[in-house]
């Protein structure tokens, strides 16, 4: 790993270059997390419509089973492990030090590994799609995931073994970052570095058990019959247990970090502390550890020992205390502020507002005997895509327009921006709330057709509409960010300070 | 002012109640229902939806009104009062709390046991169904069943994972190679419905589809003898 060691005067390059060399620059990591992973929110979204070109209109058009399995499988793990993962990552990087008064992160080198491990990760995945591609979809359940022949499901599994590694390794390396915080009173810190707290305790808990799973995954294809260890009743027992209990948490660590952005946005835009700091931060602990405990929600039809079932649906719905009183501070912090209507507000109101959909849609998938009728279907599809897209997206784009300024030093188009923000949750919403519909219809997951004649058709189209609605408004973004991160106006040091400034730490402010 | 307050806090109470209730009466979450398991899924659906349609009416109306009260009025001040805090944790914890029992007697009374149902041995099999009569040793592509009569259906795999869905049933399991699960339904009501894979299963995912009949008991008595 010649490539990582940092020559110190390469730290100190400016200009646009030092983003496409090996840097320990906190910033500059984050900047590269984030724009790499854009790129591969562009080719997730790209999937996406080429997937939606086949759904809107019933029968076959253009994909079979097999071509419609590569690309929802590759949209899924592209998404989440792509693009979400190295954003939340990014955008941690790039605040995450100056939250807790530190210069630089706990590891600098660490983090240029832990970068550089995506590009490594996604030029694989991508390498996949050409020799076979991963057909088992995100969740490469077994035995399916061991009974494809191709390449490409062996590559998904080294891929995914370097981007959870990745995540390791940046968890590890926030944890000694905020160890390190230069508070009196480890409650002070501010609610974005308590999510980050948060979210890497629990990804470090959860990576290294899905590590697992999928060195076994991987042996397993790699070696044959031989050395089967994911075989039978006890390979499907391991994977799914092991999987959840990983890619439950992860849906946490992707959004928590982005209720931490949200923390910050909203008492910001409202002039005032967030309202019951402490209690908040403790929410996030709360969050985290039902977080732990809730994995066996994905496998009430699985054939999960019936009698872990309600207490697996407890600790899934019981998340929604601590989620609820966020949002109860962040409204009450609002309602006591004085509330100015700018992009990042505008994206943590459509984050609120697409969050409470996401929640309420996971309340009623987490009761057992409605989870036996909607799991798998479109309903589960609806739920999952306004959490992350409505929530962790919808909070990814308000910190990256919040913090622009800091990363950048340049203003970004507000017009643009508040357009954005409008016709993103527009858009969320559009395109995901048909699918709620639909899978009460009875239309499953992972299908390239649909009956015709139905109804469906209509919600289909909605879902067709949303998505291109999205496409159009992430081209906005697109723009405003390349234009304005080169011409955009300089910002002045004291707007600087005004318009990212973390909330005021002191005992008095906390409630 | 306070009583005002109060009265104001009741009359919103109560508006959200009654649109909850109005949504839930309103709402047919299921387009067909075959068994009596999926009457108690769609009852059950309906109390979710009247629910959450009174949480998101509220929880959205206060932060919408919260923005634009923060905006209009446009003066930072007051501490929020500890007393809220509490009420913020204990509302959620009320209506899980009830939402939680609420689904631990739909389980149970979807799940009871029925006396002396009639056994079929489902297997799954890239990509089609196979439904084996137990006790008539009948084997059969399409699955035929009496109406009013409890059937035990017991899945296994000869492959991968699949999953046994029929909409009209309300209910779905795996079927698990080397394991045995099952779903105890009650057809109701006469009718042709399908049943289909809801896990992905290979190539052949979307075309893995099977004819579910549910038909009188002389007809279905027929049926399986002409097998």
């Amino acid at each position: 790993m010649a490539g990582l060691s940092v020559n110190p005067t390469e730290v100190q390059l400016t200009g646009r270059r030092r983003y496409l060399r090996v840097s320990a620059d906190h910033e500059v990591i984050g900047v590269q997390f984030l724009v790499t992973s854009f790129a591969f929110f562009l080719i997730g979204g790209l999937i996406a419509l080429v997937m939606r070109a086949e759904q809107a209109l019933p029968g076959f058009d253009f994909l079979g089973g097999e071509a419609y399995n590569r690309l929802f499988s590759n949209h899924g793990s592209i998404m989440i492990f792509l693009s979400l993962l190295p954003a939340v990552l990014g955008l941690t990087y790039a605040v995450l030090p100056e939250t807790v008064g530190a210069a630089r992160v706990a590891f600098p080198k660490l983090s240029a590994m832990s970068f550089w491990l995506i590009p490594l990760a996604g030029a694989l995945m991508l390498a996949s799609f050409f020799v076979g591609g991963s057909t088992a979809g995100w969740t490469a359940y077994t035995p399916l995931s061991i009974q494809s022949p191709e390449l490409g499901q062996t590559i998904w599994a080294i891929s995914l073994i370097l981007l959870v590694s990745s995540l390791a390794l940046s968890a590890l390396n926030f944890l000694f970052t905020i160890r390190n915080h230069q508070s009196e009173d480890i409650w002070e810190i501010p609610l974005f570095a308590w999510s980050a707290l948060s979210s890497s305790v629990l990804a470090l808990v959860a990576s290294p058990v899905l590590l697992l799973a999928l060195v076994l995954l991987l042996v397993q294809r790699i070696a044959g019959p031989q050395l089967a260890l994911l075989n039978g009743s006890i390979g499907v027992i391991v994977w799914q247990n092991f999987f959840w209990f990983f890619a439950h948490p992860l849906t946490m660590i992707l959004t928590l970090p982005m209720i931490g952005v949200i923390s910050e946005v909203v008492p910001s835009y409202s002039g005032r502390p967030i309202a019951a700091h402490r209690s908040t931060a403790m929410a996030m602990v709360a969050i985290a550890g039902l977080g732990l405990v809730s994995w066996g929600q994905h496998m009430f039809a699985s054939g999960l020992i019936p009698g872990l079932r309600v207490p697996f649906m407890v600790a899934s719905m019981a998340v929604a205390i601590p989620l609820a009183f966020i949002v109860f501070a962040w409204i009450a912090t609002m309602w006591q502020g004085k509330v100015r209507f700018e992009t990042p507000t505008l994206f943590a109101l459509g984050f609120i507002a697409l969050f409470i959909i996401g929640g309420l849609s996971g309340l009623i998938l987490a009761s057992v005997p409605i989870d036996l009728q909607l799991h798998s279907s479109y309903f589960v599809l609806g739920h999952f895509h306004f959490a992350l897209l409505g929530g962790a997206i919808s909070g990814l784009f308000a910190g990256i327009y919040y913090w622009f300024p800091k990363l950048s030093g340049r203003e970004y188009d507000g017009t643009l921006g508040i357009l954005h923000a409008i016709g993103h949750t527009g858009g969320v919403f559009l395109t995901y709330s048909p699918m709620f519909v639909l899978g009460l219809m009875g239309l499953r997951r992972r299908v390239f057709d649909y009956p015709a004649g139905l109804d469906i058709e209509i919600y289909q189209f909605g879902v067709t509409a949303g998505a291109l609605m999205l496409a159009g408004t992430t081209m906005l973004f697109l723009y405003n960010m390349f234009f304005s991160a080169l011409r955009g106006g300089s910002v002045k040091r004291n707007e600087l300070q005004t318009g990212w400034s973390f909330q005021p730490m002191s005992k008095s402010d906390l409630v | 002012m306070r009583e005002r307050t109060i009265l104001l806090i009741t009359l919103l109470g109560l508006g959200l109640v009654a649109a909850g209730v109005a949504v839930g009466v309103v709402v047919q979450p299921l387009p067909e229902i075959a068994t009596a398991e999926a009457q108690s899924i769609s009852q059950a659906l309906k109390v979710f939806f009247g629910i959450s349609a009174a949480v998101f009416l509220g929880m959205e109306g206060l932060l919408v009104f919260a923005a634009i009260r923060g905006h209009l009025l446009g003066k930072s001040n007051g501490e929020v009062g500890s007393g809220f805090e509490m009420v913020w944790i204990a509302l959620p914890a009320v209506l899980v709390a009830v939402i939680v029992i609420y689904s631990v007697n739909v389980l149970s009374e979807v799940e009871a046991p029925s006396s002396d149902p009639m056994v079929v041995s489902v297997i799954g099999r890239q990509f089609e169904w196979e439904f084996f009569y137990v006790d008539a040793a009948v084997s059969s592509d399409i699955l035929v069943l009496p109406v009013g009569r409890p059937v035990e259906l017991v899945f296994t795999s000869a492959d991968v994972i699949h999953s046994f869905w029929v909409p009209a049933f309300g209910e779905k399991v795996d079927a698990v190679p080397d394991i045995m699960t099952s779903l105890t339904v009650t057809p109701l009501k006469v009718g042709t419905y399908i049943g289909v894979c809801a896990e992905l299963c290979g190539e052949g995912h979307t075309e893995m589809q099977a004819e579910v009949l549910i038909q009188d008991l002389t007809s279905f008595e027929a049926w399986l003898g002409s097998q």
